[in-house]
């Protein structure tokens, strides 16, 4: 599990070196990209194949909608509390 | 992030990959795409290192700035956890992780399914996209409802781009700051996060 925060900061320390190298930070980005599509493609191959996954797939879809209203209510929560204890100042 | 229709298009045609056996069954169990994960989340660090408006978060660290990365943080986990003792219908570590998410659907979603389980990787996707939708249809009405900071906190990690334009349009160009450095440090925050949660 240490390996996931070991290997994000090297991978900011790499970035931050390698910021004005313009074509090796497009070359990594590109990397990023297929590797998204190839993680994507193997999770939905997991799930895909996942019979007992996709007999719930609706239930979960309620479950996944129940998460994401609270997170957003939570969220927006917090903001109305920042905005009135901290009412913007100078913010520019 | 960006993106957003390919990648849940190679989502899609691996779901019905998978769901048509036309992949071997135990093929995405293997540990070799734990491998690709490494190198992934290596990737995103060198994306979010090398990002110009970086220098901008670290130019200009000030407690004050940290307030609404850390209101979205703890308002999502909050959320999430609430909904985990009103439903109960995931355990309280995955309810946490999918609103450690924070709209960032590709990153959150491939880390739980693989430290988690399948299940749960499919509900931070559903989850997090939910979360990116909503924002873009509803930031204006977020915004005239409950102030103008409410759609950047509802915005999470997308913020920083898919949802920036809608944000700028329903809070007003002086948000553009606050919601770059607030999605740049949530998108930093998802993978430290998730793997603490999953660390207890």
């Amino acid at each position: 599990m240490w390996r996931i925060p070991l290997f994000l900061i090297a991978g900011i320390v790499a970035g931050r070196i390698l910021r004005d190298r313009k074509r090796i930070v497009a070359g990594t980005g590109r990397l990023l990209m297929i590797s998204i599509f190839v993680l994507l493609f193997i999770l939905g191959v997991g799930i895909g194949s996942n019979k007992e996954i996709i007999g719930q797939i609706g239930s979960l879809g309620l479950t996944a909608a129940g998460l994401g209203i609270f997170a957003i209510a939570g969220s927006i929560l917090a903001g109305i509390m920042i905005q009135r204890f901290f009412p913007p100042r100078n913010e520019k | 992030m960006k993106n957003s229709l390919l990648i849940l298009t190679f989502f899609l045609a691996g779901l019905l990959a998978g769901n048509a056996s036309w992949i071997p069954a135990g093929w995405a169990e293997e540990k070799v795409s734990s491998y690709i994960l490494y190198v992934f989340i290596f990737l995103v660090g060198v994306s979010i290192g090398a990002d110009p408006r970086l220098n901008m978060i670290l130019r200009s660290i000030r407690p004050v700035v940290f307030l609404v990365p850390a209101g979205v943080a703890m308002g999502s986990l909050g959320g999430t956890a609430l909904c985990f003792l009103i439903f109960r219908s995931l355990s309280l570590s995955d309810s946490l992780a999918v609103g450690a998410g924070f709209g960032y659907y590709s990153l959150s979603s491939i880390l739980i399914g693989e430290v988690s389980g399948k299940t749960a990787g499919a509900v931070a996707l559903l989850t997090n996209i939910f979360r990116e939708i909503t924002t873009l249809l509803a930031a204006p009405l977020f915004a005239k409802w409950f102030g103008n900071l409410a759609p950047v906190m509802s915005g999470g990690a997308t913020a920083m781009d898919t949802t920036l334009p809608i944000i700028l349009n329903s809070s007003g160009k002086d948000f553009i700051f606050i919601a770059l450095i607030s999605g740049i440090f949530l998108s930093i925050l998802t993978p430290l996060l998730i793997s603490l949660i999953y660390s207890f």
